[in-house]
C-alpha cells in the first residue's frame, strides 16, 4: 500500500492538477488509463463545487428531456438502482450527483453514437438525498433531479 | 485478482444489443472500517469503464467509490448484429484491470 500517501496528497495538490491533469494523473496512477478521469470533480465535497469542477459554471438549464429513475425508499443505501435516461439528441455525456454523499459526483459518462443514451447502475447512498443528473447535449447543459429517502444502509461511514 | 471478474450478458433484439454486466469489485470508499482491527479499510475502487463494440469504443465511464460494491452496469448497443463483440474492461485505481467480453447470438 505505498501508494497511499500519494494518493492522499491529491487533495492537496489539487490546484496543480488543473494545470496538468494528464501528467498529474499519470504519474500518480500508472497503468490507469483513465488520464481523463476528473480528480478535482471527484474529490469535491459539496455539490456545487463538483458541478463547477466538471462543467466550469457554464449555463445548465433544467429539462424533462431528461429523467432519472430510482425507487421513492431505498431500504439498502448501499445498494440503490438507478438509471438515467437522455431523449435530447446528440447527448454526448452526462454526469450523476448525490447531493448529500460525502463527495457527491457517482460517475461521469462519455456517449457516444453506438449506445443509446440510456444506461442503469447502482449507487451508494448515504442518507436520503436529491439525485442529479447533468447531460451535455448539443453543446448545452441540461438538469434533472430526483429524490430518494434512504432509509438503511449508507456509505459504510461508521 | 481472482479468475471471477464478473458476468456479461448480452442478448440481441431488434438490432439493439441489451448489455447487463456484474464485475467482482469491493469498491471501498476509504470510510469504512474493519470490524475486527478497527482501521479503516483504504479506498480501492474502479475508476474507469470501457465498453467497446468490435473493438471500437462505444462509451466511457468514470467512476467514484460512490458506486457500490460489485458494480452494475446496464446499456444499450445500436446497429448491432450477431456475432458482434461486446466487451467491457475496466480499471481501477491500483491500476488492475479486468475485461468481461461477449459475442452476440
Amino acid at each position: 500500500m505505498k501508494r497511499r500517501p500519494l494518493l492522499v496528497n491529491t487533495g492537496l495538490l489539487g490546484l496543480g492538477a488543473i494545470a496538468s491533469p494528464l501528467a498529474f494523473t499519470g504519474a500518480l496512477i500508472p497503468r490507469t488509463a483513465g488520464a481523463s478521469w476528473p480528480s478535482e470533480a471527484f474529490d469535491a465535497s459539496a455539490l456545487s463545487d463538483a458541478e463547477q469542477r466538471l462543467f466550469d459554471g457554464r449555463p445548465i438549464q433544467d429539462s424533462t428531456e431528461l429523467s432519472i429513475s430510482a425507487p421513492d425508499i431505498a431500504e439498502n443505501g448501499r445498494v440503490v438502482p438507478v438509471g438515467v435516461r437522455i431523449a435530447l439528441p446528440n447527448a454526448n455525456q452526462f454526469a450523476l450527483f448525490a447531493a448529500k454523499n460525502p463527495t457527491p459526483l457517482l460517475a461521469r459518462v462519455h456517449l457516444t453514437p453506438a449506445v443509446a443514451p440510456e444506461v442503469a447502475l447502482r449507487v451508494k447512498l448515504d442518507e436520503t438525498t436529491e439525485l442529479i443528473a447533468i447531460a451535455e447535449a448539443d453543446g448545452q447543459l441540461y438538469r434533472t433531479s430526483r429524490s430518494v429517502k434512504v432509509t438503511g444502509g449508507g456509505c459504510g461511514g461508521g | 485478482m481472482p479468475e471471477d471478474n464478473g458476468k456479461i450478458r448480452a442478448r440481441l433484439r431488434d438490432g439493439v444489443a441489451d448489455v447487463k454486466i456484474l464485475m467482482r469489485h469491493p469498491m471501498e470508499t476509504g470510510r469504512r472500517k474493519d470490524p475486527e482491527s478497527g482501521e479503516l479499510i483504504p479506498k480501492h475502487y474502479i475508476r474507469e469503464v470501457i465498453c467497446e463494440h468490435n473493438g471500437q469504443v462505444a462509451m466511457r465511464l468514470d467512476w467514484s467509490w460512490g458506486i457500490s460494491a460489485d458494480p452494475y452496469l446496464a446499456f444499450k448497443v445500436k446497429d448491432a448484429q450477431v456475432g458482434d463483440a461486446i466487451s467491457v474492461r475496466w480499471t481501477d485505481d491500483q491500476g488492475q484491470t479486468a475485461t468481461l467480453s461477449a459475442q452476440l447470438s
